[in-house]
C-alpha cells in the first residue's frame, strides 16, 4: 500500500515542481532574464552575501537562520496551503510542503555548514520540516496593536506582518549590548532598516491611490512624510540604544538614519514610478544601488520622482479633468 | 452636476458601452438597472476615471472627482487592517477629520478587528460607511444591497433618503429592482451597452414589468416542468 501511494505521488509531485519551474521562468523571461543566467547569479549572489555576512559579524549565523525562516514562512501561508491541500490528496500535499521547503532550505544549511554552525543547519533543518505542518493565516483573528494605525496603513500593516522579525532584531540589539558588541548592535537596527523598506515595496490596489483627493506632488509629500516619521519612530529605540552602551559610536552613526530615509523615499518612489505594477529587476537593481552606492541616491531619487509624478496624475482623481478622452487609465 | 454625453467604451473588440448620454443633478436619486455584464460597473468606473472612454463626461465643479465616492461591488480590503483603520484612511485621503468613529457606526461593525475577516455584508457596510464619511457631494454606490442583511438594507435606504435631502447625486445599480424604485427619483435599464429606458417613479412599475418580459421571456418554459 505504501510502496502504491509512492508510485502515484511521484508523478503528481514532479509534475508540481515542473510547472513551478516553467511559471518561474515565465517571470525571469518577462524580466528579460535568461532563466539558467538567473539560477547561476541568485547562487553566486546568495553565497557572496552569506560569506560577507560571516566577515562582519560573529552573529551572522542567527542572520542566516531568521532570514532563511522568513522565506518558509512566505510558503507556509494559510491560502496557498489550504489551496495546495484541497487540489492533492494528503500523502501527495505531503510530500509537496516537505520537498519545497528542503529545496528553499537547501542553500541555507548549505552555508551553515560551510561556515561550520553544525547546529544552527540542524535547527534551519528541522525549523523547515516543522513548518512543512504549519499554515500562516493572513489575517489572523487576534488584531495585533500597532504604535503605526493613526496613519494607516504601510508601516501597520508591515508591523503586523513582520512583528517576529522586529523581535529578532531586538533580540540581537540585546544580544549585541550583552556581549559589549557594537557590530551587531548596528547590524540589527540595519536590518531593521531594511525590513521597513520592505513594508513600502509592494504596491496596493490603485483604489487605495484613487480615493486622495491630492495633487502627485502632495500625495508624495504626503506618504514620504508618514513613512519618514513612522520610520524614525520604529528606529529611534535601537538608535537611542546604541548611543547609550556604545557612546565611543559617535555621530557617524547619524548616517544610518539619514541613508534609511533616503533610501526609504527610492522605494516609495520607484514603487509608484511601476505603479500598479510589481516592482521588476530594474527596479530591484535600483533599490540595490542605492543601498550600496549612497552617492547614487542624487541621480535616483529625482529620477524616480519625476517618472512617478505622471504615473500617479493617471490613478489620481481630478488632476487632469480637462481631457478624459485621451487619458489612459489603467484598471 | 454630471453629465455623460455619447459614452462608449470597449474592451479590445468588446464594445461594453455603446453611446451612453445622461444627466444626473444634486438632489436626485439615480437607479441603473441591468443584468450582469450589461456595463453598469464600466459605467461607474469610466465616471469615476478609473477607465479609459470615448465620448465625454462633463463634471462640475473642477475637482468634481475629490468630492465623488465609490462603492465598488468587491471591496478590496488590504490584509491586517483593522476597519477603524480603513476608515481613518479614507476620511484623511479626503482631508476629513473623523475621530467619533463609535459614534458614527451605524452598522455596529467591529471597528479593531480585521476588516478581511468580517464577513462578505459587513465588508460592503464598512466600506459604505467610509465612502459616507468622506463626506461626498456624489456618490456612486455599486450593488450596496448585495449580501447586506435585510436591517441593514432598511438602514441603507433610508441614509439613501438622507442624502436626496442633503442635495448630493446618488447614482446606485441594483439587480434587486425593489430596493431601486424604493429609493430611486429616475431609473435607467442598461442593456446591450446602452440605456434602453429611462424611467420616473410613476412608470416605474411599467420598467420593472418591461424587464420582466424581456428577462424571463420564455426562459421557465424552455426548462419543460411540466
Amino acid at each position: 500500500m505504501c510502496i502504491g501511494q509512492v508510485t502515484v505521488s511521484l508523478p503528481q509531485v514532479k509534475h508540481y515542481f515542473q510547472l513551478q519551474k516553467t511559471i518561474l521562468d515565465r517571470h525571469l523571461r518577462a524580466w528579460k532574464i535568461l532563466p539558467w543566467i538567473a539560477y547561476v547569479l541568485a547562487v553566486v549572489l546568495f553565497f557572496g552575501a552569506g560569506s560577507q555576512l560571516y566577515t562582519r559579524t560573529g552573529f551572522a549565523g542567527y542572520g542566516v537562520l531568521v532570514m532563511g525562516t522568513w522565506v518558509l514562512s512566505l510558503l507556509s501561508k494559510r491560502e496557498r496551503n489550504d489551496f495546495l491541500s484541497i487540489t492533492f490528496r494528503r500523502p501527495v500535499y505531503r510530500k509537496i510542503r516537505l520537498v519545497e521547503n528542503g529545496i528553499i532550505l537547501l542553500p541555507f544549511v548549505l552555508l551553515l555548514l560551510f561556515e561550520g554552525d553544525w547546529a544552527l543547519a540542524l535547527v534551519q533543518g528541522v525549523v523547515g520540516v516543522a513548518m512543512s505542518f504549519l499554515r500562516i493565516s493572513s489575517s489572523p483573528t487576534y488584531t495585533i496593536p500597532t504604535p503605526f494605525g493613526a496613519y494607516p496603513f504601510e508601516a501597520a500593516i508591515g508591523f503586523r506582518r513582520f512583528w517576529w522579525l522586529i523581535g529578532g532584531a531586538i533580540f540581537l540589539l540585546v544580544m549585541g549590548v550583552r556581549a559589549d558588541n557594537m557590530e551587531l548592535a548596528i547590524f540589527s537596527y540595519g536590518g531593521l532598516m531594511l525590513l521597513y523598506l520592505m513594508f513600502y515595496q509592494e504596491p496596493e490596489p490603485p483604489f487605495y491611490v484613487w480615493i486622495h483627493a491630492n495633487t502627485p506632488q502632495q500625495f508624495l509629500v504626503r506618504k514620504l512624510t508618514v513613512a519618514a516619521g513612522y520610520q524614525f519612530l520604529l528606529g529611534m529605540p535601537f538608535l537611542a540604544t546604541i548611543f547609550y552602551f556604545f557612546p565611543g559610536v559617535g555621530w557617524p552613526l547619524l548616517i544610518g538614519p539619514a541613508v534609511a530615509a533616503l533610501n526609504l523615499a527610492l522605494t516609495i518612489l520607484i514603487k509608484y514610478s511601476n505603479f500598479p505594477h510589481p516592482l521588476n529587476i530594474i527596479h530591484s537593481l535600483a533599490l540595490m544601488a542605492g543601498l550600496i552606492l549612497w552617492p547614487l541616491l542624487l541621480f535616483l531619487l529625482p529620477y524616480y520622482y519625476q517618472r512617478a509624478l505622471p504615473i500617479l496624475a493617471i490613478h489620481l482623481p481630478g488632476v487632469d479633468d480637462q481631457d478624459h478622452t485621451t487619458l489612459s487609465k489603467l484598471s | 452636476m454630471l453629465e455623460l454625453k455619447n459614452l462608449h467604451k470597449s474592451f479590445g473588440s468588446k464594445s461594453v458601452l455603446k453611446g451612453i448620454s445622461a444627466s444626473f443633478k444634486p438632489g436626485r436619486v439615480y437607479g441603473i438597472v441591468g443584468e450582469n455584464g450589461a456595463g453598469k460597473t464600466t459605467l461607474f468606473r469610466c465616471i469615476a476615471d478609473l477607465l479609459s472612454f470615448e465620448g465625454e463626461i462633463l463634471k462640475e465643479p473642477a475637482d468634481f472627482n475629490h468630492h465623488l465616492g465609490f462603492l465598488q461591488t468587491n471591496n478590496l480590503l488590504l490584509p491586517m487592517m483593522t476597519g477603524r483603520e480603513y476608515l481613518r484612511l479614507l476620511t484623511r485621503a479626503r482631508h476629513q477629520t473623523v475621530d467619533d468613529f463609535d459614534q458614527r457606526n451605524v452598522f455596529d461593525l467591529p471597528l479593531d478587528e480585521y476588516a478581511r475577516n468580517y464577513s462578505t455584508g459587513m465588508q460592503k457596510k464598512l466600506a459604505l460607511l467610509g465612502v459616507l464619511l468622506q463626506g461626498n457631494q456624489c456618490l456612486i454606490l455599486d450593488e450596496p444591497f448585495n449580501g447586506v442583511d435585510i436591517q441593514s438594507n432598511i438602514i441603507i435606504a433610508e441614509i439613501i433618503r438622507e442624502l436626496r435631502r442633503m442635495g448630493k447625486t446618488v447614482l446606485i445599480s441594483s439587480h434587486i429592482f425593489s430596493t431601486l424604485s424604493d429609493t430611486c427619483d429616475e431609473i435607467h435599464l442598461l442593456r446591450d451597452g446602452r440605456f434602453v429606458k429611462s424611467a420616473g417613479p410613476a412608470d416605474f412599475a411599467d420598467l420593472e414589468r418591461e424587464m420582466i418580459r424581456v428577462t424571463v421571456g420564455d426562459r421557465v418554459a424552455r426548462l419543460g416542468l411540466m
